[in-house]
């Protein structure tokens, strides 16, 4: 069986499974909040069983790469945006950005340092602007390197 | 009506205002201009910014965005051959073929100035169109409210392309996400695990964000390099354009005509409103032989209609609250965001708010036309722009619209896991839009279902209003599958003749 047909019935089988624990949770709501979510998880396991034979017995696959090696692609990139958010949660949104902007357009666009610098601090403008005009907030941080600085945002 | 229209005319033509359309107009443009960014992203892009707006400027933004992504969308099918968005795929046919020749700023031109025309037709139309609907739409009720949102449901089985099935599991998923937090009939927490972040459910402009937005920016990573490397210059000759639009200015108006017409059934819209268009054009134009090899025509009847098919989307939206595309279903679900209910009150109370909405979209149109022209000598190297400097932009923007959902660490923590599963469903060959139109609608079918059957109880199953849209929804269904499978093969036959 090629390995996008078994990934796919992983897919389907993970789906099934997520179904089930709704409607079974569903059948415990109370009252009015229990019809919609139940019938809709109801459906939606026949919905995931019909694919699921029909993609067992589906002559045609479509081309594509597997998504395990797929998301061996993606994973740096992945890993790249868990550390910005690292980064937020220890420095705040706009130091956090900069940092993340001027450093990715050096190393992953090959920009020259002192554009990359230009880049992060341009964001970094972008961001107290519109902390200014558009009343943004932004999420908490174990730090504050700007109040550090003397800069209030 | 006409009092409101000027009250609206005067509201939208505030300094503020315009400078927030212009905004919008700015963002739509860029969106439309890098290939993949379709409208639903530069939708998504701009939700989380109308909170705490007021509606007058939340409108302008959004419809100025919406409204001018299928004007630059034009860039990237006419300099590279490559679609800006779904609406752009035709232009391709005759507009590379003048870029190639050199006439790349002609055809630019056509297309800019018959998507204006276009576009405000549309919105022409979406103005008549409202005094006649309106006893219609104010005679309906719960159960026919229930059934318009089914019907907004059943458009997933065209919008699931050859495979519906897919459609219907991603759309039940999405109704399940959309019934995480308070149930809206009583007071109870579904889905919630005890985290607080849940007990309102999962935000709209995070959902959409994290499903189409992340996993276009991995997949534009993993794909390396610029967008598009082989750009052709755009030169002179916008004039010539403009001439050829006015000497086929009967094409203009039919396509868009056409495609108010295609816009206004929910779901059919976007993908094949060129197409069909342009297959139309093809046939009943004098001496369509140089069709795919560079002929005006194919340019300005696709992009006529494509933008004034924005026009007729917004009929069933705004006055069923049935969205047909994932751009439209951010864009319902932002008006809800704004306290905005679609459905009959836009004809009664909130009518300023719908004139507002036309006013816009003319004016955004106009003004989404001439920001073309102006920058776009500028603006067309963009997509040459590596992905690895500008993906970092765009995170930025994402994670900060993100989280002004509910300015909580969980939408940045949802923003991720959703794109995450977002990236596996397209990857498995899933259709995305379905998912967020169940999320968009869940609440409504729920609320529509209880207030029916409370009422009602199962007798409402054989009121007139429900029946006729119980058959209004088969047919639709099965007329516009079949149309939308004549419509892919007429494009897969035009695109191996081009080839």
């Amino acid at each position: 069986m090629k390995q996008q047909r078994i990934e796919q019935l992983v897919f389907l089988f993970l789906l099934f499974a997520l179904f089930s624990w709704a409607t079974w949770s569903a059948a415990d709501f109370k009252g009015q909040a229990r019809t919609f979510p139940f019938w809709v998880g109801t459906a939606a396991m026949i919905f995931v069983s019909i694919e699921f034979f029909l993609t067992l017995f589906r002559e045609k696959t479509q081309k594509a790469d597997s998504l395990i090696q797929a998301f061996v692609q993606i994973s740096p990139y992945l890993l790249w945006i868990t550390a910005y958010f690292g980064g937020i949660y220890l420095m705040g949104m706009i130091v956090a950005s900069t940092l993340f902007v001027a450093f990715s357009i050096w190393r992953m666009g090959e920009v020259p340092w002192h554009f990359a610098l230009i880049g992060g601090l341009a964001v970094a403008f972008f961001l107290i602007l519109l902390t200014d005009v558009m009343n943004l907030k932004w999420p908490p941080s174990l730090l504050d390197p700007l109040s550090l600085l003397g800069i209030n945002v | 009506m006409l009092e409101a229209a000027i009250n609206a005319l005067s509201q939208i033509a505030q300094p503020d205002n315009l400078a927030i359309m212009l905004a919008g107009v700015c963002v739509g443009m860029m969106v439309g201009i890098m290939p993949g960014l379709g409208g639903t992203v530069g939708m998504s892009l701009l939700l989380p910014f109308i909170f705490g707006m007021e509606t007058d400027r939340a409108i302008a933004l959004l419809i100025g965005g919406a409204a001018v992504i299928h004007t630059a969308d034009t860039f990237p099918s006419v300099l590279i051959g490559v679609p800006g968005s779904s609406g752009s795929q035709a232009t391709i046919m005759d507009g590379y073929p003048l870029a190639k020749r050199g006439e790349a700023a002609r055809a630019l031109g056509a297309a800019f100035f018959s998507s204006m025309f276009g576009g405000v037709i549309g919105a022409i139309t979406l103005f008549i169109i409202l005094p006649i609907a309106r006893p219609l739409v104010l005679a309906f009720g719960s159960p026919e409210l229930l059934m318009l949102a089914v019907l907004g449901l059943s458009m997933v089985s065209i919008l699931s392309g050859k495979l519906p099935i897919r459609g219907l599991i991603v759309a039940v998923l999405g109704l399940m996400i959309g019934s995480i937090g308070a149930a809206p009939t009583t007071p109870f927490y579904r889905f919630t695990f005890d985290i607080i972040y849940l007990f309102d459910g999962i935000p709209l402009a995070v959902l959409a964000l994290g499903l189409f937005a992340l996993p276009e920016i991995l997949d534009l990573l993993v794909a390396g390099k610029s967008i598009a490397e082989d750009i052709k210059p755009v030169g002179y000759g916008w004039l010539k354009g403009l001439r050829d639009v006015v000497t086929n200015r009967a094409l203009v108006f039919r396509s868009a005509v056409l495609g108010v017409l295609i816009g206004f059934i929910p779901g059919l819209g976007g993908a094949v409103v060129d197409w069909i268009s342009y297959g139309i054009a093809r046939q009943t134009v004098k001496d369509g032989s140089q069709f795919g090899k560079g002929d005006i025509r194919g340019v300005i009847a696709p992009e006529s209609s494509n933008n004034a098919k924005e026009g007729g989307a917004l009929i069933p939206t705004l006055l069923f609250g049935i969205p047909g595309s994932g751009g439209t279903a951010v864009l319902l679900g932002g008006f809800i965001l704004l306290g905005i209910q679609p459905g009959p009150r836009m004809l009664s109370t909130d009518l300023e708010v719908t004139l507002l909405i036309v006013w816009t979209l003319a004016f955004a149109n106009i003004f989404g036309t001439l920001a073309c022209l102006l920058v776009s000598g500028f603006v067309s190297k963009l997509a040459t722009i590596r992905v690895g400097r500008l993906a970092p932009f765009l995170l930025v923007i994402m994670l900060a619209g993100a989280y002004q959902s509910t300015r909580h660490w969980g939408d940045l923590l949802a923003f991720l896991v959703i794109g995450l599963l977002g990236w596996i469903l397209r990857r498995l060959q899933y259709p995305l839009p379905p998912l967020l139109i169940g999320f968009v609608l869940a609440e409504g079918i729920e609320r529509y279902l209880w207030l029916s059957t409370a009422r009602y109880e199962w007798s409402w199953l054989g009121r007139p209003g429900v029946l006729a849209i119980g058959l209004i929804t088969i047919v639709l269904t099965v007329a516009s599958i079949r149309l939308n499978r004549r419509t892919t093969q007429q494009a897969e036959h035009f695109t191996q003749l081009a080839e």
